[in-house]
């Protein structure tokens, strides 16, 4: 039952990674077809299937956006099939897929980086550093998030709340998921940044990092990877658009 | 040992303290020294105010904490509200409850740097300080390893390390022992006995477990309703009426593991029954948990011992039949507990864990009864449990001890055959234990089945038939 991170990626920098991970959900706008759009939506998939954090919740979320997406697969198909195509059902469908895109590479991210070279990146790119204590906290958080929500829906499920109640009691089922979810979400952040503060984060010297960070040679390969990735799916998307529209 | 000669480290002077939300203070008129070198006890009933005179002491209130600070805190002499909380953190550092939750990274060494680091101090300096700590502690060996994979105790002496890099002569703890077993407790006092010996460092430790802490400290300070009561010697807990009188936890003896109390036996009938189960958390996971026979009868109380990490929860998580075995059957009135319905499952066996955040569901105490269950019990159950006053207030903002007491009601209104008790007391003062002992008795008395994984020799002593000790 662990979300920390299943695998420390070193040798690309963080700075790359972020740059990396913008110009990929960019790319994303420049894909019209959805085919296309599920194609390079695999891309982050493979990663994750690669990285396979363990966890039951996470299991459940695979379920829940395998379900998410199949619908939209069908979507899609039914926008297809409707005479004239139904634009808004494709446009809602393509909008769909690259939601799971950012969100896909964004959690590849969090499971990659470390929070000291994430600060550290951050430093190196110059921002202000109330945004660089919200944006560690955040990275620090987010896998502790999901293991509190995979607690809190397996001690609601001990009180006989279970899928079934769910469906015929989703405000009163949600609420009772969502209330602790969030005040746990508070606590454990009020308590990091209280910690982090005794420990002397925000201090205004410069702060050092035993781990060096540089641009090297991986970090452009990656970044020129990604670039052709993108412009190989470009081609496609405009090839597959050409021969059968959206 | 005397300090009355040296210059107080840290000093209050009529503190009083109140949240924002809240009518009454929550510290009033607190004077208090703290001298180097010296090891004092925080003690007092839940919602004394101890957790809040640490933070207060700590400078996070009103800075991170907001509320209404009266009176004079000084830190070597200066005014501990001129000083930023960065600058505090060179002499002064707070270990909080959950070792976990103060956690910034993802790994022991990367951890352990993270305060020299934002103190900008050069990277040989760093390295040294980093081991410096983790030798102090004895956490050498755990430098390279990623935190979740560490035990609780080994989390403690991290939390401890990452906070000993910077230095400090004070160190504040907040209930440092409450998740640990009393292996890794008597380490634990050992640590600070030897840390304060060190670099004559002042240590404050807000405890309700006193028995181990007094043994070492020089002064005990008792605390309740946010007022000073007691200020002094620690012999004085040799008087049990004292205890009695502030509501403290009574010393209970370590168990007898050779005694007839620990008899394996098996019940004619039992209610609940295993026979060589074995479980495993995926197949990447090392965790591997085994098990031979257990019985349970009507009516019984089953301890269930073991260091931190054993396997406890997630036994009573098997009973429960929250996780399915892997190998073996677990039978609950002749069911395979994981295969009973949910609904009904629900309602013949109940678990109440340790973290009581992940059980509240509803916007008030009575509500969190009457959730699943009948108004007039869930009245019954907040006089039995002392909580009718509260019945109004949002469950999350009770005291842990306060929650405790709500969850355990809460698993109660379902009159379950099976009740599973994970940490009852980790958070309750002695008046509340043994309040909740009156009320499982009677539930004992009706039949219900108990079974309570604790490090609580009190609570151990006072309910349990058989104990079952489970080994690494």
């Amino acid at each position: 039952m662990q979300f920390e991170q299943t695998a420390n990626c070193t040798i690309i920098d963080p700075r790359a990674k972020m740059a990396g991970l913008i110009l990929f959900c960019l790319l994303s706008f420049f894909l019209h077809t959805v085919p296309v759009l599920l194609a390079y939506l695999s891309i982050p998939i493979i990663f994750l299937i690669f990285l396979k954090p363990s966890g039951r919740f996470f299991t459940k979320m695979e379920i829940g956006a395998g379900l998410f997406l199949s619908a939209c697969i069908l979507l899609y198909f039914w926008a297809r099939a409707q005479c004239p195509i139904h634009l808004d059902g494709i446009a809602s469908a393509r909008a769909i897929v690259r939601v799971f895109i950012f969100t896909g590479s964004g959690l590849i991210f969090m499971l990659t980086t470390s929070s000291s070279r994430f600060i550290l990146g951050l430093e190196k790119l110059h921002l202000p550093p109330p945004l660089i204590f919200v944006l560690a906290i955040a990275i620090r958080f987010f896998p502790h998030l999901l293991q509190e929500m995979e607690l809190i829906s397996n001690n609601l499920q001990g009180r006989g709340i279970g899928f079934y109640q769910w469906l015929r009691h989703p405000v009163y089922s949600g609420r009772a998921f969502i209330f602790p979810v969030v005040i746990r979400a508070i606590k454990k952040a009020d308590t990091l940044a209280m910690a982090a503060t005794m420990r002397g984060f925000g201090a205004p010297i410069p702060r050092t990092c035993r781990q060096k960070l540089t641009i090297s040679t991986p970090d452009y390969l990656f970044l020129i990877s990604l670039l052709i990735i993108g412009l190989i799916f470009f081609y496609c998307d405009r090839y597959a658009y050409l021969k059968w529209g959206m | 040992m005397s300090f009355i000669n040296h210059q107080p480290l840290l000093s209050a002077h009529n503190v009083s303290f109140s949240y924002p939300a809240s009518k009454n203070p929550v510290l009033t008129d607190i004077s208090l020294d703290l001298y180097p070198g010296e090891i004092l006890i925080l003690a007092g009933p839940s919602g004394s105010g101890k957790s809040s005179l640490l933070y207060a002491l700590s400078g996070l209130v009103p800075r991170s904490i907001p509320g209404t600070i009266r009176g004079t805190i000084s830190l070597a002499g200066k005014d501990l509200s001129s000083i930023p909380n960065w600058e505090i953190s060179k002499t002064l550092s707070l270990v909080l409850q959950e070792p976990e939750d103060q956690f910034f990274t993802m790994q022991v060494e990367d951890e352990l740097a993270f305060g020299p680091e934002n103190h900008g101090l050069q990277d040989q300096k760093i390295i040294k300080r980093t081991y410096q700590a983790a030798q102090s502690t004895g956490a050498e060996s755990l430098i390279s390893r990623p935190l979740h994979t560490l035990s609780e105790g080994q989390k403690q002496r991290v939390a401890i390390a990452a906070n000993l890099t910077l230095k400090p002569k004070i160190l504040l703890f907040d209930e440092p022992t409450s998740n640990l077993d009393e292996h890794s407790t008597a380490r634990f006092y050992e640590l600070i006995k030897a840390l304060s010996r060190e670099e004559n460092r002042a240590i404050i430790l807000c405890e309700h477990r006193l028995h181990g802490p007094c043994q070492y400290a020089d002064r005990l300070v008792i605390l309740q309703d946010g007022r000073l009561q007691y200020d002094g010697s620690p012999q004085i807990l040799q008087n049990s009426s004292i205890l009695k009188k502030w509501g403290l936890r009574e010393e209970t003896q370590a168990l007898d593991f050779g005694s007839h109390f620990w008899e394996d036996r098996i019940p004619p009938a039992p209610i609940l029954s295993l026979d060589h189960i074995s479980f495993r958390f995926g197949r990447k996971e090392n965790f591997f948990f085994t098990m031979g026979n257990f019985s349970a009868e009507k009516g019984e109380v089953i301890a269930l011992f073991g260091e931190n990490g054993v396997g406890k929860t997630t036994f009573l998580r098997l009973l429960a039949g929250l996780l399915t075995p892997t190998e073996g059957k677990i039978l609950l009135q002749g069911e395979q507990v994981h295969r009973i319905p949910k609904k009904r499952r629900s309602r013949i066996v109940r678990l109440v864990l340790q973290n009581t955040d992940h059980q509240l569901f509803m916007p008030t105490v009575l509500s969190e009864l009457t959730f699943c269950g009948d108004h007039q019990k869930a009245l019954q159950l907040l006089d039995q449990f002392n909580l009718t006053s509260l019945e109004n207030r949002h469950p999350h903002s009770l005291s842990v001890g306060e929650k405790q007491r709500l969850t355990i009601a809460a698993a109660l209104i379902y009159d379950p055959r099976v009740l599973l008790l994970d940490e009852p007391t980790s958070g309750m003062d002695g008046a509340n234990i043994n309040r909740l002992i009156q009320v499982l008795k009677e539930y004992k008395k009706q039949g219900m089945t108990i079974v309570i994984a604790s490090h609580d020799m009190t609570l151990i002593r006072a309910m349990c038939n058989r104990g079952i000790k489970i080994k690494a």
